[in-house]
């Protein structure tokens, strides 16, 4: 049985009130949406709050929980959601006229062993400045897309985007990420 | 594959989407690593292309968070206080060892495998020095449920029966089961829970599952709610089986021959509840199964050539109403005089 069905009889067990499944949704999906919600928050303890939050959410809210076409994904919006509620909670919108934040600024790091082939040392910093230096939302998606694993449908979900917005997005990423490594050289 | 006429320039934005290119980068699949390799041989100009799309996938592989199991486990367990209102209560905690099926692959399983199989020699060579044994047996028509020393819970079905010690000792905890029953482990990975049936060991961690070992029935079967288990066959091969939750193994007693199922929770383990599921069951193992609860005598007068089922679901408490829906589906008529029931089908 795949992940996918295991979810699905997860989530009408949680329905129908199953402690067990509750949990079990968390520890199949920790990994995840902890990835995702360190990179939103950028912050630990906070990530941790949000996830038990999440759950805790599920649990009072199982008898009025819907259908949904996939666990993960939903879990995944609802943390985006939490994290990007906390943000605006804690004041970061100070100023009246800061414009309120409603997409998380992702960025990516690299450590010294990761990025080293067989001859050849790919200048890392150049790869990670590139890949950050992109917008916003192209930044999540690719989070999304090769970190996360997810495939399009899912992100246009959790970013609640359409999916030929995703499939555009994705391709315009990739190739700005192209063009800024390739004017660098790959060194020997 | 064709690898020695490919020789268009395969795109950064091509390379890092191709399931085979990740494969290689992740050393995931040794087909797309013969590939790959066997391609960047012939097309030796593409070099810093293909090292350009492995790095890009390197950094995004480096981007994943990986927490310990232990965290996971805690966070579990403040869920549950959070949600019971009570802390540090501890109940009902899946153990977290399952995901090794799922996350990290062929590796982990096999690992696991050899795992249960020496712990299994080990439970055989050790359990000639076994404490006060205590037995547990049920009558048709009673079910009952029992703590065990670790605080494990059984609820054996009716006419069934549970061996078990007053003690657990320090190393394995083992019990031996006939009939079915549902069981609750608790979670210790020092101690492994073993099930013996005369068929089927089963070897547990920390979990909810069902094992039904009738001896009139023709198959073993057991279902796994939550948890991972590994069962041990008896067969020709001694197969070591593990089960994802909502899977049932179904075990042939005669043939040694057996399947993986998926089931439907409230379909199996309804019987603790007080419901008799019926999917698709033929006339004969319903009878057997009402026998067992009621402590009757069912006879089946004209059955015909033709088997008859019946899908649906009844409460246990009353049997003449489970009679009369099945025989009223059945367009038969019937008659209960104390311990014997007759079941007439019209000719």
């Amino acid at each position: 049985m795949n992940q996918y069905k295991v979810d699905n009889h997860l989530w009408q067990l949680l329905k129908a009130g199953h402690e067990t499944a509750l949990v079990s949704l968390m520890q199949f999906h920790y990994n995840a949406l902890y990835g995702y919600g360190l990179k939103i928050s950028k912050d630990v303890e906070k990530t941790k709050d949000a996830i038990q939050n999440l759950f805790t959410y599920l649990w009072w809210k199982r008898d009025s929980l819907g259908e949904v076409k996939q666990v993960k994904s939903y879990l995944m919006t609802a943390l985006r959601h939490e994290l990007i509620k906390q943000y605006h909670k804690e004041g970061h919108a100070i100023a009246l006229n800061v414009e309120i934040e409603q997409e998380p600024d992702i960025s990516f790091t690299a450590e010294e062993q990761l990025i080293h082939t067989e001859h050849l040392i790919f200048k890392r910093e150049i790869l990670v400045n590139a890949v950050n230096s992109l917008p916003k939302r192209q930044k999540e998606i690719i989070y999304l897309k090769f970190v996360a694993e997810l495939d399009s449908e899912a992100i246009a979900t959790i970013m609640g985007l359409k999916i030929q917005s995703i499939y555009n997005l994705l391709s315009e990423a990739l190739k700005t990420l192209k063009t800024l490594i390739s004017t660098h050289q790959v060194l020997g | 594959m064709n690898i020695d006429n490919n020789k268009e320039q395969l795109s950064f934005e091509k390379l890092v989407v191709s399931s085979s290119f990740i494969e290689w980068v992740q050393h995931t699949n040794q087909d797309s690593a013969d590939y790959w390799n066997n391609w960047l041989a012939v097309n030796p100009h593409q070099l810093e292309n293909i090292h350009r799309a492995k790095a890009f996938l390197q950094l995004m592989n480096g981007q994943k968070e990986l927490v310990s199991y232990d965290e996971i486990d805690e966070q579990a367990s403040k869920l549950l206080s959070t949600i019971n209102n009570q802390p540090g209560k501890l109940v009902d905690l899946v153990p977290f060892t399952q995901r090794k099926f799922w996350g990290l692959g062929r590796v982990i399983s096999a690992a696991s495998v050899i795992l249960v199989v020496l712990a299994t020699v080990i439970f055989f060579a050790k359990n000639t020095y076994s404490a006060e044994v205590l037995s547990k047996i049920t009558k048709r028509g009673e079910r009952s449920t029992i703590e065990l020393s670790d605080g494990s819970t059984v609820i054996l079905n009716v006419d069934s029966r549970l061996d078990y010690p007053r003690e657990f000792g320090t190393d394995f905890r083992v019990v031996a089961l006939k009939g079915e029953a549902v069981f609750n482990v608790q979670r210790n990975e020092r101690n492994p829970f073993i099930v013996k049936t005369g068929d089927i060991d089963i070897q547990v961690l920390g979990t909810s599952f069902n094992i039904s070992t009738y001896a009139n029935e023709s198959e073993s079967t057991v279902e796994l709610l939550s948890g991972a288990v590994m069962v041990k066959l008896n067969d020709k091969e001694k197969s070591i089986v593990a089960l994802r939750p909502f899977e049932k193994l179904i075990y042939d007693k005669t043939t040694h021959q057996w399947k993986i199922e998926q089931f439907e929770s409230e379909d199996v383990i309804g019987w603790k509840d007080g419901l008799l599921t019926f999917d698709h069951t033929p006339i004969n193992e319903i009878t057997k199964e009402l026998e067992r609860w009621f402590d009757v005598k069912i006879i089946t007068e004209n059955k015909g050539v033709n088997q008859q089922f019946y899908t649906g679901r009844f409460q246990t408490t009353n049997l003449d109403k489970i009679i009369s829906g099945l025989c009223f589906s059945w367009n038969a008529s019937y008659e209960i005089k104390g311990k014997n029931v007759v079941i007439r089908f019209r000719k």
